[in-house]
């Protein structure tokens, strides 16, 4: 899929007698959104865009070293070794040693008269490689004004990690003007260092508008176009960035991590800070490389670094209602956090199980909050990796009436629960939470990270066509994985059955029995807490022993939850 | 060797031309046409008269002896409709120069041509090449042909154009590709046979012909046949360099060109994987028969046309199947082949008929033997290298040659340039119409620009000026490149002459004038003189960001060279220490170092920046002039510093300066948390601040307070010497302050 950005102005940092502007030029393929206001807390904005930008440009991904030149000179090498065993007379062998040792002298020489010109490409291969990264690669952010705060979303060049930060607008101590609704902003490596230059002893206002700094200050080119309300502003800079394949289905993912019933571990800053600061000094040069939550009801968190079996024990204890232990891996991402931990006034980990993703949230001094959301491990990421835990998400049938009615009504008040719209459109609860899944899946919606609420985010240009959000759906259900349309046929032939309903503690648990691939009865169970958010899931399947969860669920678990749902669709339908 | 003819075969001519053999007369027709025999003409009209079959060919014999006798005959064939029969009396009358038979052809060809074509007769050969192209296949073979028979210029050389790239072996094109190719051979066209005759050569390689239902030339019947199959594409190679021996011995003289006319044709990418006894060229008939036709170690496959060469794989020397004497005795064929010939024999036949006399060379342009220079055939470069130098006049310049030499990708014929062009400089001088259009040439740009830095000294005074006027006349050329070359070596190695060709004033307009060109003369320009005052320092700034390299050194050194207690320079300067470009970051951070009064203002920009160098060189600033009654001000600034080294700057401050009380304590927090906190901290500042931090928490219970609460924050660090630190500290709080709700607890 191919995005183009096109902006009027540039993103940049202007600084007058008057106070520090920062303009946020915003995409005009997309819908009019604009936002003027005096920032408050200048600091906490400052590290919380720098912690964004940092994880954009962050790529922990492994690549192997390209050893082309090292295998040449041994086929070099080689070929000498059996040109002297070819020479028989010892002369010719004393020859062929003579040019050998003159022709790596003449190499030695040559390589010593290059060198200045090696240096000179490798530094321009080095500029053209980084400037094309920057250019063609990054995606600017997605940036949402929301009526009650500004939202920043935005990948890794990796994939893995997911940051979106969050401000509310208490961070700003006026707001002059805003305009709801969701647009990129182009966020160059300039910026970056404009950004760093934000002082709290200096007054700073944000401007989020079509042409960025000149749409207030005018300090830019006197013929750059307004800003607010411009009809045709001339083009300043325009990209085409080929999207990687399924990038919206990674907000999707993200979205359908967030909607799980997740583990959540307390910590103190100054415990991230000694996390991060352990793994920034030491590299593990051997497996398990895993960050191990052991949690006990009642005790103190502890968090084991391996391989080193170095312990954490926080401070604050654990909440939750059974004992368990947790390992993740890709923690090395964390260190991406550096620059917020400073300013941060509490973390929350989000745990979804044993190399599952995992989401760290970090409170901005009360004024925001930063989400960064790790992908089961790094080359595992959101948008490529196999763990599609969208499908996991609650999904009775709706039809298009209803989810219009949801669409519209998200749109109008732009942030709302799953409750507080079933009561205003006086729908059944589980049919507004399977509207709110699918317009999260057609990039209308999302999951705000850090209050859970849903909110109206408009990732596509075009505008809503209730037909194919529901041919999406239908179409991802079955087709965007094997096991997807495995579980689908396993359903619709009637070959899963619920044999238990068991309630739990924390909910209940639905056993269910269903027919393998190699023709043996397999168990699957999901464990559903009470706001009916699937918890976990296992299977004595092949895969289910092999992978748990870390490759998305198995077939047989999709077959369950459609069977699950089914239930649940008769029942509030009765 | 025997070349032209004699009349001595005349009586068994005219009794082979009353034979009753077809065969017979006809061989003995065309040995007429060629030796143009004008005592045949009874014969020939006689023969006519008895065999109708036989015209064309007669009357063709007749057209070549230009006897006018045989105008009424070749007027009543030109009428005929047949294509053959048309051909010949046309082509006869215009051998005979009949200027009415021929108007009223002409007439006749006009009306045959297509709508589309004929009002485009009078239009170039694009445009006309263009109309063949949008023709039918079907209709613009016979197209072709008329408008060849009408043999204008423009419309011959459409006709060319469109047969270069037009597939000639297809039905319904081949019948008048052939036709022309007939025709070009009547009218001694040697240009078109040359690319017929090569056309057709390609399309044996490819084509064994396909089978098609065309009306039959003779009786008009539509048969399905094969077109262009071995027997038709054999016949015209052939035929083809029958016709070049034929030249040979009947026209000697135009020989070379025909030969030329053939050989430039070939293209490198005709070339074959040697295999077994067949060479690279093997397959190509008449190339092989002109350049290896006289060698006695080839030997020519009758049915493939195909040369077999020794099998030992010595590199094969040319030996000419046509005289040698012949074939370079046409200088302008000579230069055909050095100008366009790409087929490596053709070039190796091209060194052995240039041989010793190098003034055989004399024909080709300096531009091609420039490009034979740089070309990959040795032999062939050092033969143009030597008639290039020995032609090259450096006091009238060929200014093609130069950048032909100039910009080649080869370092023998850029080396060769340069010097040329230093042989020419003085020349050039005087000519800024033709440096202008040698400058336009990158490669020539950086040649001149070493050559004036190397040879400025040894040229005369009267050259120099002369340069001088014409690179300032350059420098408004409207090549932005061009100009701003010419305005930078003005600047560099004409200084002195810049006073008087551009007055102050005129200078400062030009810095404002929006050319990069221009407002490098004006910086350049005023580094002699003292206009301050007047100047624009924001468009000098500006102009200190240029891409271009000289631009940007000017105008530094126009800032550097202002007041240096000018806060306004100040500011420039600190604004150029933040270029992207590291010349001029360098040269802003020098004058810097040297400004003793820089406003603390400027000094914070420079600290504030992201950049190490200009940071390091702000903070070593502000260090020199710290006062402890300045220190206060700058900690709020510093204490927010994303950068670590500022921030252990700004904790030594904290140390040194920071006021007694709760209020200024309190405004160091942000430095607390991001030093305590950082990832990679600098393990001296954190000591200091921590070691401050204890001396302060014994001062009063509010400072004591907040020094609890962020240290305790921090208790529970699993960094031992800050966790060794942080909580002595706190239990002292505690102790001396017991009411206090110290963190302390919650710590442990």
């Amino acid at each position: 899929m191919r995005l183009d950005y096109r902006y009027a102005g540039r993103s940049t940092v202007a600084e007058t007698a008057a106070g520090t502007t920062i303009g946020l030029a915003t995409n005009l393929g997309r819908e009019a959104t604009y936002f003027r206001g005096a920032v408050g807390r200048t600091l906490v904005l400052r590290e919380g865009l720098a912690t964004l930008s940092d994880v954009v440009r962050s790529d922990f991904k492994y690549r192997p070293r390209d050893r082309e030149a090292f295998r040449a000179y041994l086929a070099r090498r080689e070929a000498t070794f059996l040109a002297g065993l070819g020479a028989r007379s010892e002369s010719a062998r004393g020859e062929l040693g003579r040019l050998t040792a003159r022709l790596a002298e003449l190499d030695r020489d040559r390589a010593l008269r290059r060198a200045p010109f090696e240096r000179a490409r490798r530094a321009y291969v080095s500029f053209a490689v980084h400037d094309a990264v920057e250019r063609d690669l990054l995606i600017d952010p997605v940036i949402s004004v929301h009526p009650d705060r500004l939202c920043f979303e935005a990948f890794s060049r990796d994939q893995s990690a997911y940051a979106f930060l969050s401000l509310g607008y208490e961070a700003f101590s006026r707001i002059e003007e805003f305009e709801c609704g969701t647009t990129n902003v182009d966020f160059s490596p300039t910026m970056r260092t404009h950004v760093e230059r934000l002082r709290s002893t200096r007054a700073t206002s944000l401007v989020i508008g079509a042409s960025g700094i000149t749409s207030v200050s005018g300090l830019a080119a006197s013929s750059a176009p307004s800003p607010f309300g411009s009809a045709s502003p001339s083009i300043l800079d325009e990209r085409k960035i080929d999207l990687p394949d399924g990038w919206f289905s990674g907000f999707l993912n993200v979205h359908g991590l967030l909607s799980m019933g997740l583990t959540r571990v307390r910590l103190d800053p100054s415990e991230l800070y000694d996390l991060v600061r352990i793994l920034d000094a030491r590299k593990a040069r051997s497996s398990p490389r895993a960050l191990r939550f052991e949690l006990v009801p009642g005790e103190p968190v502890r968090i084991v670094l391996e391989p080193w079996e170095r312990v954490l024990t926080c401070r604050r204890v654990y909440e939750g209602e059974k004992p368990a232990t947790i390992r993740v891996w890709g923690r090395d991402r964390l260190r991406t956090l550096a620059r917020a931990i400073p300013w941060s006034r509490d973390v929350e980990v989000l745990l979804a199980g044993d190399g599952l993703p995992f989401v760290v949230r970090l409170d901005l001094d009360g004024e925001g909050s930063l989400t960064l959301a790790l992908s089961g491990w790094t080359d595992n990421d959101w948008v490529s990796g196999d763990a599609r835990f969208d499908l996991l998400t609650r999904r009775v049938s709706v039809d298009a009436p209803s989810l219009t009615k949801v669409h519209d009504a998200l749109r109008s008040v732009r942030v709302a629960t799953d409750d507080a719209l079933a009561t205003e459109l006086e729908l059944p609860r589980e049919r507004v939470r399977s509207a709110l899944s699918i317009l999260c899946q057609a990039g209308r919606a999302m999951v705000d990270a850090g209050t859970f609420r849903h909110r109206y985010r408009d990732l596509f240009f075009e505008p809503f066509d209730v037909k194919r959000a529901l041919a999406l759906a239908t179409e991802l259900e079955t087709q965007s994985s094997a096991a997807a349309a495995v579980g689908k046929a396993i359903h619709a032939a009637d070959e899963v059955r619920i044999i238990a309903h068991r309630p739990v503690a924390s909910g209940y648990k639905v056993s269910g029995n269903a027919w393998s691939d190699e023709g043996v009865r397999v168990r699957p169970q999901i464990h559903v807490d009470h706001e009916g958010a699937i918890v976990e899931a296992s299977c004595t399947c092949a895969k289910g022993k092999k992978h748990g969860l870390t490759h998305g669920p198995c077939a047989h678990v999709l077959s369950l939850r459609l069977a699950h749902m089914k239930r649940i669709e008769r029942t509030s339908d009765a | 060797m025997v070349t032209g003819h004699s009349n001595v075969a005349a009586p068994s001519l005219v009794e082979a031309l009353a034979s009753d053999s077809p065969r017979v007369r006809a061989l003995a027709a065309k040995r007429v046409a060629a030796s143009r025999d004008a005592s045949l003409v009874p014969a020939l009209l006689a023969a006519a008269a008895r065999n109708a079959t036989d015209l064309p060919l007669l009357v063709e014999a007749l057209g070549r002896t230009r006897d006018p006798r045989a105008i009424p005959l070749a007027r009543s064939l030109a009428d005929k409709k047949l294509l053959s029969r048309r051909r010949s009396g046309v082509e006869a009358l215009r051998c005979l120069g009949d200027e009415e038979g021929l108007a009223t052809a002409r007439a006749r060809a006009r009306a045959r041509l297509p709508d589309s074509i004929a009002p485009l007769l009078e239009s170039d050969a694009e445009t006309l090449g263009g109309a063949l192209h949008a023709l039918p296949p079907v209709r613009r073979g016979e197209a072709l042909d008329t408008l060849y028979e009408l043999a204008d210029a423009n419309v011959v050389d459409a006709v060319r154009r469109v047969l270069a790239d037009s597939p000639v072996h297809l039905p319904h094109l081949l019948r008048y590709a052939k036709s022309i190719w007939k025709r070009s051979m009547l009218r001694d066209d040697a240009e078109t046979f040359g690319l017929l005759t090569r056309r057709f050569e390609q399309a044996a390689w490819t084509s064994s012909g396909e089978r098609a239902e065309v009306k039959h030339g003779l009786d008009g019947v539509r048969k399905s046949m094969r077109i262009f199959g071995r027997r038709t594409s054999t016949y015209l190679r052939r035929a083809s360099v029958r016709h070049l021996r034929r030249v040979a011995h009947h026209d000697p003289a135009k020989l070379a060109a025909f030969a030329a006319h053939v050989l430039v044709h070939y293209r490198e990418a005709d070339a074959r994987l040697p295999r077994g006894a067949f060479g690279a060229w093997s397959h190509a008939y008449a190339l092989c028969r002109v350049v290896y036709g006289g060698s006695r170690a080839v030997a020519f496959d009758s049915r493939s046309l195909r040369m077999r060469v020794p099998s030992d794989g010595a590199p094969l020397a040319p030996t000419p199947g046509l005289d040698r004497a012949l074939l370079r005795a046409d200088p302008d064929a000579l230069a055909l082949l050095v100008q366009r010939a790409e087929a490596w024999p053709v070039l190796d036949l091209v060194v052995l008929l240039v041989g010793d006399a190098i003034e055989r060379l004399d024909g080709a342009s300096l531009t091609s033997l420039a490009l034979r220079v740089a070309g990959a055939h040795a032999r062939l470069a050092d033969l143009a290298e030597i008639a290039l130098v020995r032609r090259f006049d450096g006091d009238a310049p060929d200014a093609d040659a130069l950048v032909a030499l100039l910009s080649a990708s080869s370092d023998r014929a850029n080396r060769q340039g340069a010097r040329l062009l230093g042989e020419s400089i003085e020349a050039l001088a005087t000519r800024p119409s033709e440096l202008a259009r040698l400058l336009a040439l990158a490669e020539v740009r950086a040649s001149m620009a070493s050559l004036l830095a190397a040879t400025f000294g040894d040229l005369r005074h009267a050259c120099r000026e002369a340069m001088a006027s014409s690179l300032f006349a350059i420098a408004g050329a409207s090549d932005p490149d061009v100009a701003t070359f010419a305005a930078e070596q003005l600047a560099s190695t004409f200084p002195d002459r810049l006073a008087s060709m551009l007055e102050a004033d005129e200078a400062l307009a030009a810095i404002a004038s929006g050319s990069d060109a221009r407002a490098l003369l004006g910086c350049a320009r005023l580094a002699s003189e003292d206009v301050f005052g007047r100047l624009d320092l924001v468009r000098v700034v500006a102009l200190a960001s240029s891409s271009t390299r000289a631009l940007r050194t000017h105008a530094v050194a126009l800032v550097m060279r202002a007041s240096p207690a000018s806060v306004v320079v100040g500011e420039a300067l600190v604004q150029l220490a933040e270029s992207p470009f590291a010349d001029v970051v360098r040269a802003a951070l020098t004058c810097l170092e040297r400004m003793v009064d820089l406003s603390p203002s400027l000094v914070v920009r420079l600290v504030d920046s992201t950049a190490r160098d200009v940071r390091s060189v702000g903070l070593a600033m502000l260090r020199a002039r710290i006062t402890p009654e300045r220190a206060n001000s700058f900690i709020p600034l510093l204490a927010e510093h994303p950068s670590t080294d500022a921030r252990a700057f700004a904790v030594d401050l904290v140390v040194a300066h920071l006021r007694e009380g709760f209020v200024p304590l309190l405004g160091i927090e942000p430095l607390v948390h991001a030093t305590l906190r950082e990832v990679r901290p600098d393990a001296r500042a954190k000591r200091l601040l921590l070691g401050f931090l204890e001396r302060r928490s014994t001062a009063d219970e509010r400072q004591a307070e907040l020094i609890a609460r962020w240290l305790g924050e921090y208790a529970r660090t699993r960094t031992v010497r800050d966790a060794e630190r942080i909580l002595p500290v706190l239990a002292r709080i505690h102790a001396a302050f017991p009411s206090l709700d110290s963190t302390l607890g919650a710590a442990r």
